[in-house]
């Protein structure tokens, strides 16, 4: 296995990784997972806090695509999700700093194998913005504390998919005067796709986050914070494979010859334009022993944001210069790509106790909505109702370490879809706005994720 | 630490920058490097051999040829006589077609220069002779003969007497001979025609004068017979180029003779005039008809002369012709000519005319005429017609040689299309059927606002079944089912030359084209005096000729 990081499906919502520092992730941490959830946290400890995580994580989505162009397809992936991130307190009562990174946005999978029903969605992608993150808090006699951080983030967009290509022959050939003769049966040939393979497009972000930490009491804990969402316009190459129409359709195959797109391979840049939401969540914090803690959180991620993927090509002719000019206009005719995402809620409830003084169990129930809707439900954009059961053990091989090892199971509702908004047809006058033009996403999808945590602590 | 390397690595984990055309597949070629495109060939098999490039296979015409390891493939194709289209055809490795055609003519040429031996063969059958003979009959008129007798008189002189005393002297004119339409037949027979006939109601006048025993007369004589009845052989033989009709054995026995000599004294009518005037008639009938007759045929037969001037797709054609040999058997008179079709313009071009089998036609012999005319004539007149670029055409939208309407299917309104021959249209037989065959026909399609593209040079073979029809004296190769062979040599259409020979193939109406041309159309003999009629043209059962059958008629 290659170790790429990030390499997961959404690990919640739409883009989200809900499970950022693990088991160790809440609006109450006060560990360098705070730098990330509440930077309000980071003030409510004391010495300097390191954890660093490694999760495993192996994911597998089945579809069951509607016809026409229907069938079973598969998406897999696995890698390692990493966190990483630091509090102190420099020796400053009151005070708190961190450092961090992780991937707070992941999505990815490959298709196995390659080619099947859902390529036109996609063959393989993975998205991921990681977040150099730094923070910072004050608290008032560990009673209140208020915290603001912010995110660099650098997200990358890489995807593998098909394009097809036929109504924009057919809209030629008509152009022409001639009669295509396609019919939507017609639709998704793989003589008439093109394969877009954009390289990982990269694109600089900064979003930024604040914090409030209460403790009235040492029993009772309330967090909340907000982090802000961005735009991110992600840029970088793309090279498309053209397929070449057959022999015996006359006009489409002259056609694509005399665009110069019969079996070219061409590169261009791309622009891949979208948002990233903000969010608030927060938590109640319950210590009703030494021993045991229990947190009820939750949040709201406004993916309302994510409406749309804005995808630019261009380039073409720069590096293509013999290709004739109404190609050229084709290829980098800027699309759309509908996402449509809504916001979506979660809720957990997170129980920590220590069983010995070097044994700590924990437990999590977690709830998270469905940030995309049936319509816009396709295989790169998958989603679905999510419930996580997670549990934790940690021990301390030393004072100052602690070693945890964590499991979450993802229980993904299966959805079905029967009335996607993408659809496409030969005839223009039948086809959807351009933002749903795109292959339909009916279907059922189920999926699972099983994700294995490894943390260490530390405390100085 | 670890978890910063990972993040690190992932970062900078792009993929890799290879151009993308390094990864290009190279494209699937395929060329035919013999035989070239309009090359002279000999019938029968010939090695075919060219090149290719990730392709699965290689047919020619159908056949599977071998495939070095540098992708270059050899084959074998049999050429048939006429023009063929060798065609490598392969197939890719993602199942794409590339083709290549090359348009060569093959067979036996030979230069175009003299005479083509036994070019056309006519045969005149009984029929034909009964209508030439009535003919022939027609001009006996007696204001002609009696211009001829006129010149002759007297026709009689002679004196009597004793002892170097002229007791009578007697002299004749005759002053006018009248009769009826004559009746003439022509019977071939071994080697000759047998003549036979009758002149029938024959009047003499005539005029006699002279003195009995010193007493002078004079008076006019009328003679008659019911008919005068001719017989003789007459052959006929071609030489130096002309047909020569020679009439012998002549005779001529008047039927029913009478006479009226009552105004002549007794014993002139009784011992002297009758009996002289009978054998002088008949003399002079016999004369008549000897000189007559073989003249008019002569005249008749020098009008089966075919040689004349006339016009083949709009350009001036010389067609000589003699007549080389004439036969006679017990169906009729058969005639061989030698014949040689020129064209003014013609220059020196390629290899020659095909040349055809030689085959012997059969003539029908029930038919009044009937006659063949060889492939190679035929196809003479194609080559002359050639070489002097009749078959270039020049056409275009802006002088309105060229119809609008026909570029429309290359998203064009205006432009030019030439076309040019590279190899002789021929005619030969297949199927028994004659086919106007043509290959490398190289059309250049000009269209300065086509939306596709503005230039395609298209190599056209096309093989045109040809119907065989009578038309105002002509026989003309009426366009049957065309077939028709492309393939695109040139065009900045930007796509293969296969896609666009498809795309043409599909759109351009060539037939429509091909149509400008016309029919093509020979002059067939016009026999002086004489027309046909009920003219049929078949193809010769031989392989080699066009046949026809006529009826003939003398002409009004």
């Amino acid at each position: 296995m290659i170790l790429l990081l990030g390499s997961s499906l959404a690990l919640a919502a739409s883009l989200d990784n809900l499970e950022m520092a693990g088991m160790w992730g809440s609006p109450a941490a006060t560990d360098g997972a705070a730098v990330w959830w509440n930077p309000a946290g980071l003030a409510m400890g004391e010495g300097t806090r390191i954890l660093i995580e490694g999760a495993p994580t192996f994911a597998v989505v089945d579809i069951q695509r509607a016809d026409p162009h229907g069938g079973s397809d598969q998406v897999r992936m696995q890698g390692v999700v990493p966190f990483a991130g630091m509090a102190t307190d420099l020796g400053v009562k009151g005070l708190g700093l961190g450092l961090g990174v992780g991937a707070p946005y992941l999505r990815g999978g490959e298709q196995t194998p390659e080619g099947g029903p859902v390529r036109y969605h996609l063959r393989q992608g993975q998205i991921m913005a990681a977040a150099i993150m730094a923070g910072g808090g004050y608290s008032y006699k560990d009673k209140v504390a208020l915290g603001g951080g912010v995110q660099i983030l650098r997200s990358s967009w890489q995807a593998k998919l098909d394009k097809e290509l036929m109504p924009d022959l057919a809209d030629e050939i008509k152009a022409l005067g001639e009669e295509p003769g396609y019919t939507d049966a017609d639709l998704e040939d793989p003589a008439y796709a093109t394969t877009l393979d954009f390289e990982p497009l990269s694109a600089w972000g900064l979003t930024a986050s604040l914090g409030l930490r209460v403790q009235p009491d040492p029993k009772i804990g309330l967090a909340f914070a907000w982090i802000s969402g961005a735009k991110l316009t992600h840029t970088g190459g793309v090279d498309l494979s053209f397929s070449c129409p057959p022999q015996s359709d006359l006009l489409g195959r002259f056609g694509a010859e005399s665009r110069g797109l019969c079996d070219a391979r061409m590169k261009g840049d791309a622009a891949i334009t979208y948002a990233l939401p903000s969010r608030i969540h927060g938590s109640v914090q319950l210590k009703p022993t030494e021993t045991l803690t229990v947190e009820a959180m939750g949040g709201l991620v406004f993916w309302g944001a994510h409406d749309l993927y804005e995808i630019e090509i261009t380039g073409i002719a720069a590096a293509q210069p013999e290709l004739p000019e109404d190609t050229v206009e084709l290829i980098e005719r800027p699309q759309t790509w509908a996402r449509d995402n809504q916001a979506s809620p979660w809720v957990a409830l997170d129980v920590k106790g220590s069983i010995k003084e070097r044994l700590l169990l924990g437990a999590r129930v977690m709830h998270d909505r469905a940030a995309v809707p049936d319509e816009v439900l396709l295989a790169n954009n998958y989603d679905a109702n999510d419930t996580v059961l997670s549990g934790l053990v940690a021990g301390r091989p030393a004072r100052r370490i602690e070693l945890g090892l964590s499991w979450s199971h993802h229980f993904l509702a299966e959805r079905v879809v029967g009335d996607s908004a993408f659809s496409m047809a030969v005839e223009p006058e039948e086809r959807p706005d351009e933002a749903y033009n795109w292959p339909h996403g009916n279907g059922s999808y189920r999926g699972a994720i099983d994700r294995v945590g490894l943390s260490a602590r530390f405390a100085l | 630490m670890t978890a910063l390397s990972l993040l690190a690595l992932s970062l900078a984990c792009s993929k890799d920058k290879t151009p993308v055309d390094a990864d290009l597949p190279a494209k699937p070629l395929l060329s035919l490097d013999s035989p070239m495109p309009a090359s002279w060939m000999a019938a029968g098999p010939v090695p075919v051999s060219g090149g290719s490039r990730d392709l699965r296979n290689v047919k020619i015409n159908g056949i599977e040829a071998t495939i070095g390891a540098g992708g270059d493939f050899a084959g074998q194709v049999t050429l048939k006589e006429g023009v063929s289209v060798v065609e490598a055809r392969g197939l890719s490795l993602d199942g794409d077609e590339l083709w290549v055609r090359h348009g060569v003519l093959a067979g036996q040429f030979e230069a175009p220069e003299g005479r083509i031996d036994e070019a056309a063969v006519v045969r005149l059958n009984q029929g034909g002779l009964d209508t030439l003979t009535g003919m022939v009959g027609g001009l006996l008129d007696a204001e002609t003969i009696n211009s001829a007798l006129s010149g002759m008189n007297p026709i009689y002189e002679d004196a009597y007497g004793f002892w170097g005393w002229d007791a009578v002297t007697i002299a004749a004119n005759i002053e006018q001979v009248r009769f009826g339409a004559p009746v003439l037949a022509l019977e071939p027979g071994s080697g000759k025609l047998r003549l036979s006939g009758s002149i029938p109601s024959l009047q003499v006048d005539a005029y006699a004068w002279g003195d009995a025993v010193g007493i002078d007369f004079d008076s006019d004589v009328d003679l008659w017979a019911s008919s005068a009845d001719v017989s003789g052989s007459l052959s006929i033989e071609a030489r130096d180029g002309k047909l020569e009709a020679t009439l012998s054995e002549v005779q001529v026995s008047l039927i029913g003779f009478g006479y009226d000599t009552s105004l002549l004294p007794g014993s002139i009518e009784d011992y002297i005039l009758v009996d002289t005037l009978r054998a002088t008639i008949e003399e002079q009938v016999l004369a008549m008809v000897e000189e007559q007759v073989p003249a008019m045929l002569d005249e008749a037969l020098a009008g089966l002369d075919i040689s004349l001037e006339t016009e083949l797709l709009g350009s001036p054609l010389s067609i000589e012709a003699i007549f080389q040999d004439a036969s006679i058997d017990n169906d009729g008179l058969l005639l061989s000519l030698g014949m040689a079709a020129d064209m003014p313009a013609a220059h020196s071009r390629g290899e020659g005319v095909l040349r055809s089998g030689m085959g012997e036609p059969t003539l029908d012999r029930n038919a009044d005429l009937s006659a063949a005319f060889r492939d190679d004539l035929l196809n003479r007149m194609l080559f002359e017609a050639w070489a002097a670029d009749v078959l270039s055409l020049s056409m275009n939208t802006y002088d309105g040689s060229l119809q609008s309407f026909l570029l429309i299917p290359l998203r064009a309104t205006e432009g030019s299309i030439e076309v040019k021959a590279e190899l002789p249209p021929v005619l030969v037989e297949v199927d028994g059927e004659p086919q106007v065959q043509v290959a490398e026909l190289m059309v250049t399609i000009e269209t300065p606002d086509g939306e596709l593209g503005t230039r395609l040079l298209i190599a056209v073979a096309a093989f045109v079944d040809v119907g065989l029809v009578h038309e105002d004296g002509e026989i003309a190769l009426e366009m049957g089912e065309v077939e028709l062979s492309l393939m695109v040599r040139e065009s900045d259409w930007g796509a293969s030359n296969e896609a666009v020979t498809a795309l043409v193939e599909e759109m351009l109406p060539l037939e429509t084209m091909l149509a400008l041309v016309g029919n093509l159309s020979f002059p067939i003999p016009a026999i002086q005096g004489l027309s046909l009629e009920g003219v049929q043209v078949t193809r010769d059962r031989g392989g080699d000729h066009i046949g026809m059958t006529a009826s003939l008629a003398v002409a009004q």
